[in-house]
């Protein structure tokens, strides 16, 4: 099992201001409702007590039902891997790194050249991910663009089954003919849907299209994986000042508000069914008009996410790792890390937006590698300072003398490793060492480790007959997709 | 006579820069009331306030904001109060040029491509905001039937991103490409797309967009 540190120490609001929010969370979707594109969803909502009006399809759902929904989601929720020892359970304030696989293009680990991202990509950055020891959820980086789109979805989830045993999420690409095979594949290598329930090595991610809506093919796979009993986030990425209010708390509460609205329909058709809560909190820049996914505002955003959560008990997703910069450089660097440390910190337990440069729109591998590294340092950042007799080294201050040194003691070899933070990628030689190994620039050793892992990291591969398996549903589904086209 | 339609049209301009549709409006009917010709009204009104904001955008005073409020305060009067008249009046409008823009097929967001609607309203164009979902055909439709100049297509998915692509190849198919410059956008297309689907305009963002189609059609900017 993977084991997550225990953080939340960072607080932006107040225990009364999270209570205030929480109100205005219930008046959003009580007063003014959630616009949901389909009809089956709006007549559950109704049936259990929702205002619903199906011309213009909003529901507007009561308070009770909303926290009714809270109390039935579950408080822990296991995020399994092929293989169990990649396991891990979200919940409470224990804090867990992904990757996902938002990019169009990729630095290409070789050549340095920034190029269109292929399906060969996308095993790549699975395997680099499957290979760094401090992500726990692996994915894909980029995206595949050079496989008919048509099928897309499917192409990917085989190359990252087969290049990870960690957890994955799957964002949805399709219409629900086509994510329903997703499922089946997926049962196919955990030897049947019960077994993947049990322990499901993947999971969905939805995001609601902000302002308040849920769009019906987005709908159709919530429902469908409620049904499947599989993890589900519900989580909307809002660009404050555009697709949410420009206030950091009203961009908070409209994307409470979104996630809690899928969550309700969940827990309406399977109570119980696991669901992520969160928010990706972007800004909307008012000079070039751009959407920008790393900024003080949205780390402020996302650490009160974090508090929602705890107070709600839910397990939670929020960003961490992106960047504007557009090249490896010191922007790249310092916005991945103030990013991921200020959600880390706050507690959140899923964060996501590891591996990326230009606001997410180029994956890059040693970005992976370098948020690999911030995220061990989060670790143990969160896990605090033992304070006990033992560590507090009365003895030990004593044994080494007036004068002396604590190089010798067995104290400190006994407290090394639990105490001190060995970093790989930060440099700390002296001058002429680094002069030595070729005056390495730290994206240049990341880079070298990235490549690194792809020759050497070996990953337990799937048995070849569910391989055979697996290519037949994608040539069945693949065919089926091209008839209905033409 | 003239000399009160001149300071009319003036507080049409000042009610643009600060923002304020009811105040706008309500002047636009005033001066309609007065006779003054629609066209008249737009340029030396609204297009002269909304002139004045881009100006102070440029400077920094102003910010993206205060721009899409003042395109939206100009296009309250233009749509209830301006092209009802110029219908009436059988008018023929003078426009930089005329957009057809929407979502692809596939596709509900609609933010990025609502702002760059603006924008290019704003700069004087002829905008038609088909809307989002858009199936291809729709696109080829309206292209032919409003004689656009500009066809506008957003993409926010990677899966969706391929139909920009078949638009063009429908407008081919149409023979209709070479009548229409076509500028693709959203969040996951980059240059390179746009190049290889040999598409007439690429922009990062919403300003941008408004300056890039402004450029196809041959304007200074």
């Amino acid at each position: 099992m993977r084991r997550g540190v225990k953080a939340g120490q960072l607080k932006v609001v107040s225990e009364d201001q999270i209570y205030d929010l929480h109100l205005a969370v219930l008046n959003v979707l009580e007063k003014h409702g959630m616009c949901i594109k389909n009809e089956t969803a709006l007549k559950l909502l109704s049936e259990a007590g929702s205002e619903v009006n199906f011309k213009r399809q909003v529901a507007k759902i009561p308070g009770y039902l909303v926290e009714e929904a809270i109390g039935k989601a579950p408080r822990s929720i296991r995020l399994a891997g092929r293989n169990p020892k990649n396991d891990f359970i979200l919940e409470d304030k224990k804090v867990f790194f992904r990757v996902n696989g938002l990019a169009v293009n990729i630095l290409d680990l070789e050549t340095g050249i920034r190029r269109r991202s292929t399906i060969r990509d996308v095993a790549r950055g699975a395997k680099i991910s499957d290979g760094l020891p401090n992500l726990d959820s692996a994915n894909e980086v980029s995206a595949a663009m050079d496989v008919p789109m048509s099928v897309v979805g499917l192409y990917k989830e085989k190359a990252i089954m087969c290049n990870t045993t960690k957890h994955f999420i799957l964002a949805r690409e399709h219409g629900i003919e086509v994510e329903r095979e997703r499922i089946r594949m997926a049962e196919l290598v955990a030897g049947g849907d019960k077994n993947l329930r049990k322990r499901p090595f993947i999971s969905m991610f939805i995001s609601p299209t902000s302002p308040m809506v849920l769009g019906e093919e987005d709908t159709q796979v919530i429902m469908e994986w409620a049904k499947a009993r599989l993890p589900l986030v519900c989580a909307s990425a809002i660009y404050s000042g555009g697709s949410g209010p420009i206030t950091l708390a009203g961009t908070v509460v409209q994307g409470v508000a979104e996630s809690l609205a899928g969550n309700v329909l969940m827990q309406l058709i399977n109570p119980g069914t696991p669901y992520i809560f969160g928010l990706l909190p972007f800004v909307l820049d008012m000079r070039s008009s751009a959407v920008v996914t790393a900024s003080v505002e949205a780390s402020l955003m996302c650490s009160l996410v974090a508090q929602i959560a705890h107070y709600y008990g839910l397990p939670s997703i929020a960003s961490g790792g992106f960047t504007e910069a557009k090249t490896l450089d010191g922007q790249a660097v310092f916005e991945a890390f103030m990013t991921l440390t200020m959600s880390a910190l706050s507690g959140v337990n899923l964060l996501q937006g590891i591996g990326y440069l230009e606001s997410g729109i180029t994956g890059s591998y040693e970005m992976v590698v370098i948020c690999n590294e911030i995220a061990g340092m989060l670790r143990k950042f969160s896990s605090g300072i033992q304070v006990n007799d033992d560590t507090s080294a009365v003895e030990a201050i004593a044994e080494a003398g007036h004068g002396g040194h604590f190089l010798g003691l067995k104290h400190t070899r006994e407290h090394f490793f639990s105490e001190h933070f060995i970093p790989e990628l930060v440099n700390r030689t002296s001058f002429e060492k680094w002069r030595e190994g070729g005056e390495k620039r730290f994206e240049e050793r990341a880079r070298e480790k990235a490549l690194a892992i792809l020759k050497d990291h070996h990953v337990e591969p799937i048995d070849e007959d569910l391989i055979k398996e697996i290519d037949l549903i994608i040539d069945k589904v693949e065919k089926r997709e091209l008839k209905h086209r033409t | 006579m003239i000399y009160m339609s001149t300071v009319n049209l003036k507080e049409i301009a000042d009610a643009i820069l600060a923002l304020d549709a009811e105040t706008a409006a309500e002047k636009v009917k005033r001066a309609l009331e007065e006779g003054i010709d629609p066209a008249k009204i737009i340029e030396d009104g609204l297009s002269t306030g909304l002139k004045m904001v881009g100006d102070k955008f440029e400077n920094g005073e102003f910010f993206l904001m205060h721009l899409i409020a003042a395109a939206e305060a100009a296009k309250k009067s233009v749509n209830e109060l301006l092209l009802p008249e110029i219908k009436k009046q059988k008018i023929k409008r003078k426009v930089v040029g005329r957009v057809v823009i929407g979502t692809v097929a596939g596709d509900i967001h609609n933010i990025g491509k609502d702002i760059v609607a603006s924008m290019l309203f704003a700069a004087g164009f002829e905008v038609h905001n088909l809307g989002e979902d858009i199936p291809v055909d729709e696109f080829v439709k309206k292209t032919i039937e409003l004689d656009a100049d500009i066809l506008a297509a957003s993409a926010l998915l990677t899966v969706t991103m391929p139909v920009q692509r078949e638009i063009i190849e429908a407008l081919k198919k149409a023979g209709i490409r070479d009548k229409v410059k076509v500028i693709v956008g959203g969040a996951p297309v980059t240059k390179e797309w746009a190049d290889e689907i040999e598409a007439d305009g690429y922009a990062p963002d919403a300003i941008e967009a408004a300056k890039v189609t402004q450029k196809l059609l041959g304007k200074k900017v």
